[in-house]
């Protein structure tokens, strides 16, 4: 059989263009044959991956942006961060006539006095642009595990109380140790985890990450929290607070975390602000590294504003014994 | 629906459908970050962008799949995308410095090593493409797109369907040809 047969036929065949016998003899050919099973298997995935059609538009758009974003990159050593310019301006034609339509809209819903306010600060407020996911307006200054009316509690406003939940244990009467599952889900964390919504605080993280895995060793395990804050907007008269909680549901409802800190930031003085679509942040950095006892399961983390309540970042991690 | 959610759909619409405007949305929104994250970890603003794109595809490839759920928000799937590919690429030294720190390894649910080999492979089909002549491209394109070879016959001005599918073939032999002769097939191959 010619090469031009061969591939022809292998064509027909992946395109399902073979009749029943022929596709059943030329299934016997490759089970019988690793060099054509090794043919077809090639031609199937250049079709599967060269042939598909939203992939090549994809990755066309993608070399047109890299080229474009690497037009106006500023030499690494003088400003690595600095956005693209030009995409700005391309964008800002499409997006100008859109937002000038959108600042009318505002300008005339809002109140005299902040049209004022507008007017002179000629931006609208962050918080009115994007609301940010607001806790419960009776959020305590300080916020302590044993303290019933927390965190945690202030994250779901549609929660029963503590008191609903766990019941006091009856006096005189064995009090039960339910088997719980330590890597089971806990259904209100993850729903906490699943829909952070926007704020000014946009956390990176370095650790931990969502469904990291963390080992313990000699009965301890090493917590790292770090990584970076870019913000416009740091909070001075706030404070950052991350809680770890195991997924026991009373542990989150009634705010009882296996650990608690207060998060140091530093301030990335040597660096240039960063741009996020046009919007200038400041860079901080966070690290904070803590022993802790813990039992093995499931944990999750969740870094808040200490006042405000609003959540800023959360995930979940696995906690093994060292193997 | 809450507006972020419909943000988070947006973007991976973006990336599924080839949609400009979302995908410059996702890079004038995330890239600086990113090129943040890889310059922190000693890696170049090229290098950054190579990560960048590498991990849209394997959003692209992950997005299509019937039973992908998003189960964070979207920049923190990508995020974690492109950490893992910065880990591979950190293994592979081609970084001047390693900052990531030691003594927090991480493993991901996500079977990275699997996304990585199908980025890869896809990465040498796609250049071996670029190496064909634009004739042989536009060929092969209207050939994968299951156009029948009498039209590609026609839009091709070729004198008979008999030679329009030599031409294919001929076209089809030396893509393969230059994937098999690329030193990455058989570092693939042996994986």
């Amino acid at each position: 059989m010619s090469k031009q047969k061969k591939y022809e036929l292998i064509e027909a065949y992946l395109g399902g263009d073979l009749d029943e016998k022929q596709k059943k003899g030329f299934e016997k050919e490759i089970a019988s044959d690793k060099d054509l099973a090794n043919e077809v298997k090639l031609h199937k995935k250049i079709q599967a991956d060269i042939g598909d059609p939203k992939k090549r538009a994809l990755r066309g758009i993608l070399a047109e942006l890299r080229l474009e974003y690497s037009k106006s990159a500023i030499p690494d050593n003088v400003r690595q961060l600095q956005p693209p310019r030009n995409i700005r301006r391309i964008l800002s034609i499409a997006a100008s006539v859109t937002i000038l339509g959108m600042a009318f809209w505002y300008f005339l819903l809002k109140d005299p006095a902040e049209q004022q306010q507008i007017a002179d600060d000629g931006v609208v407020p962050k918080e009115e642009q994007v609301k940010p996911p607001e806790i419960k307006p009776e959020i305590p200054v300080d916020v302590s595990p044993s303290d019933p009316s927390n965190l945690a509690q202030n994250n779901n406003t549609e929660k029963q109380s503590p008191e609903e939940k766990t019941p006091e244990p009856k006096e005189n009467q064995p009090q039960e140790i339910p088997s719980f599952d330590a890597y089971a889900v806990n259904p209100d964390l993850e729903q906490l985890v699943a829909n952070i919504e926007a704020s000014p605080f946009d956390f990176e993280m370095e650790a931990p990450l969502s469904n990291m895995q963390l080992t313990r060793q000699n009965g301890k395990v090493q917590l790292g929290v770090l990584g970076t804050l870019f913000t416009a907007e740091f909070p001075e008269e706030d404070a950052f607070v991350i809680q770890v909680f195991d997924n026991r549901p009373a542990s989150y409802t009634n705010n009882q975390p296996v650990f608690r800190s207060k998060m140091n930031f530093e301030k990335a003085e040597d660096e240039q602000d960063i741009s996020f679509a046009g919007e200038e942040r400041d860079i901080y950095y966070f690290n904070l590294r803590e022993n802790l006892t813990i039992e093995l399961g499931l944990y999750y983390w969740v870094i808040a504003l200490e006042k405000g309540g609003t959540v800023v970042s959360s995930g979940k991690v696995l906690v093994n014994e060292q193997e | 629906m809450p507006l972020m959610k419909e943000k988070e759909e947006y973007y991976l619409n973006a990336i599924i459908s080839g949609d400009r405007t979302g995908l410059e949305e996702i890079y004038a929104q995330f890239f600086p970050r990113i090129t943040h994250l890889i310059t922190k970890n000693g890696g170049s603003r090229d290098d950054a962008q190579d990560v960048f794109q590498d991990a849209i595809l394997i959003l692209y490839e992950k997005v299509r799949k019937d039973d992908f759920k998003l189960s964070s928000n979207f920049y923190t799937l990508l995020h974690g995308i492109c950490r893992n590919i910065l880990g591979n690429r950190l293994q592979k030294s081609s970084f001047k410095e390693v900052t990531l720190p030691d003594d927090l390894k991480y493993t991901t649910g996500d079977d990275i090593e699997q996304d990585i080999f199908i980025l890869e492979e896809s990465q040498l089909f796609w250049d071996s493409f670029k190496l064909l002549g634009d004739d042989c491209q536009k060929l092969m394109t209207l050939f994968f797109d299951r156009v029948k070879m009498k039209e590609i016959m026609k839009m091709m001005g070729f004198g008979s369907e008999s030679y329009a599918k030599k031409r294919k073939f001929q076209c089809k032999e030396k893509l393969i040809g230059f994937i098999k002769q690329d030193a990455r097939f058989n570092e693939l191959k042996n994986k």
